[in-house]
């Protein structure tokens, strides 16, 4: 089993199974197009610490199947581990999503999100300004057309 | 979460149900603009209301000045809201011509249509469609629609032929598209004298049709190969085929091998009676990829022409199953078996060869590709029958054969199990197995995410039954199965009184579903949902509400004494800690006529349900859902009020009809 040297932008560097790393479809990509290489993979939109939380969840499912079921996808539900490696502040938890769209891991992205929707559901619209520090940037005008033009979507 | 490009956006919002999508684009100015696409892309309509507020969704008129035109509101201004939509689906019937034209006009762009009937099920016979403005000369990109009633085949025909990927339809409406067959041999033509009318469907060629769904409401008529020979000729895409409600046969066995097999994955035979053993050996070599096989209600064919016995017909089954099918993943079978009162034990074998069936199953030595990972098992063991022999048998070889697998590596891969029995006995005898692995480390079924069990009552018709069954450990299932997902249970005998407080036995359990079954609200079912601490979607249907009489409060008898009548009872869920995606009550009630016995009442009515939310979203909403039953003429009836308490339901469902 070769490994892959992977470089993050603070410049750390990380070496992991090749297998684990192919999770990502960018790196699985690139060491396609380059073949066997000795130089480390820089990855200039990734930090270290970011970098060590999105490798350790590539690790632990690194023998999961590629699943492509969409119904699978629709579900809000996360799997007990993925939750627990979840709760992080939400900085990083932004970081994560973030870099697991640079890196093209469907699966982690799909957690990251998952955990987000999980945050928004059952909130307010002010709830979740407070939950994730956003200004209300709306004139009353269009906040009052926002809303009538929601009602159909509002009742059931 | 302001480094959030549009599209992550999109993907978390496409995660969330339209009404919270809606309040996502409350929030800010980015937000609004990143939930279009979510929001409009696949819609949902539970009510007229929501259609009418819809379709009367027009852009902010040009009264307002133009120096207020912000972003925002020039972005409503610019991009119609209809044309976003593709996919629309209705959880109400929608009657009016001119709304459909409407809708058709608002929103031209649709590609798929769905009709989602109260707990899915299928509503064959039933005209939703009959007023329907012509769906396919408007939206012309159409590819999924539901089941037609009445409309004109060539209103559609010409237009969708190309482009439908999945056909709902009922034949019975569709008589010209029906031929009698009269290519059968002559000698036949005594079997059209015996309601044998066999003939093909001939449909419009559909390049594209994946999927078709073909039923039969009126005129049972009988299928050959020849019919199937046409269908697959019309739609050489197809791969899934579901056939409800047909009769099958074939003419002429020779001619089997020459036909070439299909690719179908799927194959769906619901309320099907074949009646030649021919069939069997045709469906197997015509299709003989198949991932997915469900079989309900199979039946015997009758006809004299063939002389068969229900044996030599389940054989054929069980050898089209093993043989045939080597890609099997989703194996269904739900048979309904009609045994004489001649019927011995002993026979359990020759009418399904269980054992032949645990071997296939078990069998690690085929090089099967892939293990079963979906097995819908059901029987139906004639209670009466076995306690009217007079030798005492133990009625438990059935079930034992089926548990049998649980010892072997085979149960390890199933996801999915469905146990239906009529009999005490091996119900008792399923109880046994859970329960003398409570205490296993291993558990029975490591991988099962939905049981369905459900226990249908022989005696139904014996007042006294309910009073003297012994109640079950429900909570023995939970041990075993611990990534269960879905439990459904019909059975009025699942719940312990003792629990022990504040465990949990479902830690992954999102969706329960209890039906036809006397429980009590206060203690059984605020006790289960408590131990579900990711409960999801609950439905009660059906479910006779138990009542502690005032007189004595610790009674488990439901039954209420004659004096106590016209007293009010109110049953409380509480369920503080749950957040619900979908709560649906249907038909709690209680009315059990005890003529007999002048000591009860005659009738104890639900009379008022009610949702209480401690979270509610906005100012309407805050209104708590009520159903109340009218019927108030009788003042002896013995009013219930439920009242269930729970932090938050997305979708609520109450529906009351069935009282009478």
């Amino acid at each position: 089993m070769s490994n892959v040297r992977l470089l993050s932008s603070d410049n750390e560097e990380f070496v992991v199974q090749k297998e684990v790393a192919e999770r990502s479809v960018l790196i699985k990509n690139m060491l396609e197009d380059v073949g066997e290489t000795d130089s480390a993979i820089p990855l200039p939109n990734v930090t270290a610490k970011v970098l060590k939380k999105v490798i350790e969840w590539c690790d632990h499912h690194s023998s999961d199947p590629v699943t492509t079921d969409e119904t699978e996808r629709r579900t809000t539900d996360i799997d007990e581990w993925d939750q627990k490696f979840m709760e992080v502040d939400q900085e990083t938890l932004f970081d994560i999503i973030l870099a697991a769209n640079y890196l093209d891991i469907k699966p982690l992205l799909d957690v990251g999100c998952k955990t987000v929707a999980n945050m928004i559901k059952g909130k307010t619209a002010e709830e979740i300004r407070k939950i994730f520090n956003i200004v209300n940037d709306f004139t009353p005008e269009e906040e009052a057309q926002i809303r009538k033009e929601n009602e159909w979507a509002e009742d059931r | 979460m302001n480094r959030c490009a549009v599209e992550i956006l999109q993907l978390i919002f496409n995660l969330l149900p339209q009404n919270q999508i809606a309040i996502c684009s409350l929030v800010c100015r980015s937000w609004y603009i990143s939930t279009r696409v979510p929001l409009y892309h696949s819609i949902h309509f539970y009510s007229l209301d929501q259609v009418l507020a819809f379709i009367n969704l027009t852009p902010p008129s040009s009264s307002i000045i133009e120096e207020k035109d912000t972003s925002v509101i020039r972005h409503m201004k610019t991009i119609p809201r209809g044309t976003l939509v593709r996919k629309m689906a209705f959880h109400i019937q929608i009657k009016e011509p001119a709304i459909w034209s409407a809708l058709q006009i608002i929103s031209p762009r649709i590609i798929a249509v769905d009709m989602i009937p109260e707990n899915d099920r299928r509503l064959y016979g039933v005209c939703r469609h009959r007023y329907r403005h012509p769906l396919a000369l408007q939206w012309q990109e159409l590819k999924r629609l539901p089941v037609w009633h009445k409309d004109e085949y060539g209103l559609w025909n010409s237009l969708l032929s190309d482009q439908l990927l999945y056909l709902g339809l009922d034949v019975y409406f569709y008589d010209h598209l029906v031929v009698t067959d009269n290519t059968e041999e002559p000698s036949s033509s005594s079997i059209m004298n015996n309601n044998f009318i066999t003939k093909t469907i001939h449909l419009p060629p559909m390049r594209c049709l994946q999927e078709l769904d073909l039923y039969a409401s009126r005129n049972f008529f009988s299928l050959n190969e020849r019919s199937f020979e046409l269908i697959h000729a019309a739609c050489p895409s197809l791969q899934t085929l579901s056939l409800t409600s047909f009769q099958m046969h074939i003419i002429s066995s020779a001619g089997i091998s020459i036909l070439a097999p299909t690719n179908l994955t799927s194959l769906y035979l619901d309320q099907f009676c074949i009646h030649d053993l021919n069939s069997y050996a045709y469906l197997g070599h015509k299709y003989p990829n198949l991932i997915s096989f469900k079989v309900k209600d199979l039946r015997k064919g009758h006809h004299h022409q063939y002389n068969t016995n229900a044996c030599d017909h389940r054989s054929a089954l069980f050898s089209l199953i093993t043989n045939n099918f080597a890609r099997l993943k989703h194996l269904s079978a739900d048979l309904y078996e009609p045994l004489g009162s001649n019927f011995l034990p002993s026979q359990f074998e020759s009418i399904w060869p269980y054992n032949e069936l645990r071997q296939w199953l078990v069998d690690d030595r085929r090089e099967r590709p892939c293990f079963i990972t979906q097995l819908h098992w059901s029987c139906l063991l004639p209670f009466d029958l076995l306690v009217n022999n007079d030798k005492k048998i133990e009625p438990c070889e059935i079930t034992n054969a089926v548990f049998e697998f649980a010892d072997r590596f085979y149960f390890s891969h199933l996801t999915s199990l469905v146990l239906i029995t009529t009999s005490n006995a091996s119900w008792h005898q399923v109880q046994k197995l859970w329960g003398k692995r409570k205490h296993t480390l291993l558990p029975l079924l490591p991988l099962l995410k939905t049981l369905k069990i459900q226990h249908i009552s022989s005696d139904h018709n014996n007042g006294t039954s309910f009073a003297r069954r012994e109640k079950q450990d429900f909570f023995a299932v939970a041990n075993a199965c611990p990534k269960l997902t879905l439990l459904e249970i019909e059975s009025d005998l699942f719940l312990s009184d003792k629990l022990q407080e504040k465990q949990i036995f479902f830690p992954v359990l999102e969706e329960l579903v209890i039906s036809n079954c006397m429980v009590s609200l206060e203690q059984n079912v605020t006790m289960v949902c408590q131990t579900c601490p990711r409960l999801k979607r609950l439905s009660l249907n059906n479910v006779q509400c138990q009542l502690q009489s005032p007189s004595a409060p610790s009674s488990s008898s439901s039954f209420i004494p004659t004096k106590e009548s016209g007293y009010c009872f109110m049953l409380q869920v509480d369920l503080p800690l749950l957040s619900l995606d979908y709560l649906g009550l249907s038909n709690l009630w209680y009315e059990r006529m005890m003529a007999s016995d002048q000591r009860y009442t005659r009738r104890v009515a639900v009379n008022d349900v009610k949702v209480n939310q401690e979270k509610t979203r906005n100012m309407e909403n805050q209104n708590a859902v009520y159903h109340r039953c009218t019927n108030q003429d009788d003042s002896t009836i013995t009013q219930v009020f439920v009242l269930i308490n729970c932090r938050y339901v997305e979708r609520l469902n109450i529906n009351q009809e069935k009282y009478k």
